[in-house]
């Protein structure tokens, strides 16, 4: 029996690539990131650019549990957890941040 | 099924306590009579057709009940969400935070995917 509770991001697998963002039906998740370049290949010829993810963010006020966004992720940075933590006493505070 | 017909049917389906069973199918090209007078309880249901669906019942107020002011009948999905009009879509950013060249938009929104 797959126990589904509430969604959970795993920052570092998450590469930025925004396809969660779009492809979510009702809009609840939006990210905000920066491109720096990567530590390992400035001195090379070609330094590599790096999506780096500031601030990740679900409003679970919005969050049909259709899991789209779980599906669609080529990361796996997204899953369900165990426990159904959805309960908040404010409403600001059903949007939840990962970074 | 003409021309002007524009594709909704009424299914009505009743079932009696002896367990009989029958299905009445009627498209709602034009006014449906309305049976509220035959059986009470159905008043809300046409009801609820009527502003879901825009289906007119003959001998009824046609003023809209459940739907907001202004709205065209929302399960025929003629009209675009107004709030999704005036919300910046999320996704509208590219990766690493830089402005696309090209404006992609969702569907539901005017100017986006279908």
């Amino acid at each position: 029996m797959t126990i589904r509770g509430i969604l959970v991001l795993d920052a570092s697998a998450c590469t930025s690539c925004m396809l969660c963002v779009r492809e979510c039906p009702t809009w609840c998740i939006s990210l905000d990131s920066h491109q720096e370049i990567d530590p390992e290949t400035a001195a090379l010829a070609r330094p590599r650019t790096v999506n780096v993810l500031d601030d990740f963010r679900i409003d679970f006020a919005r969050c049909m549990n259709c899991s789209i966004c779980v599906e669609v992720c080529p990361f796996d940075a997204l899953s369900w957890a165990a426990q159904c933590d959805y309960a908040e006493p404010q409403r600001d505070a059903l949007t939840h941040h990962w970074s | 099924m003409g021309l002007d017909d524009d594709g909704v049917e009424v299914w009505l389906r009743l079932r009696n306590a002896a367990g009989e069973d029958v299905v009445l199918r009627v498209r709602a090209s034009t006014a449906i009579p309305t049976l509220r007078r035959l059986l009470p309880d159905i008043d809300w249901y046409e009801r609820e057709i009527a502003d879901m669906f825009g289906v007119r019942f003959g001998g009824r107020d046609a003023a809209p009940l459940l739907l907001a002011a202004g709205a065209a009948p929302t399960m025929r999905r003629e009209q675009l969400l107004r709030a999704r009009q005036a919300t910046p879509w999320p996704g509208e950013k590219d990766p690493g935070g830089t402005t696309p060249r090209r404006r992609t938009l969702p569907p539901g929104v005017i100017g986006g995917a279908q």
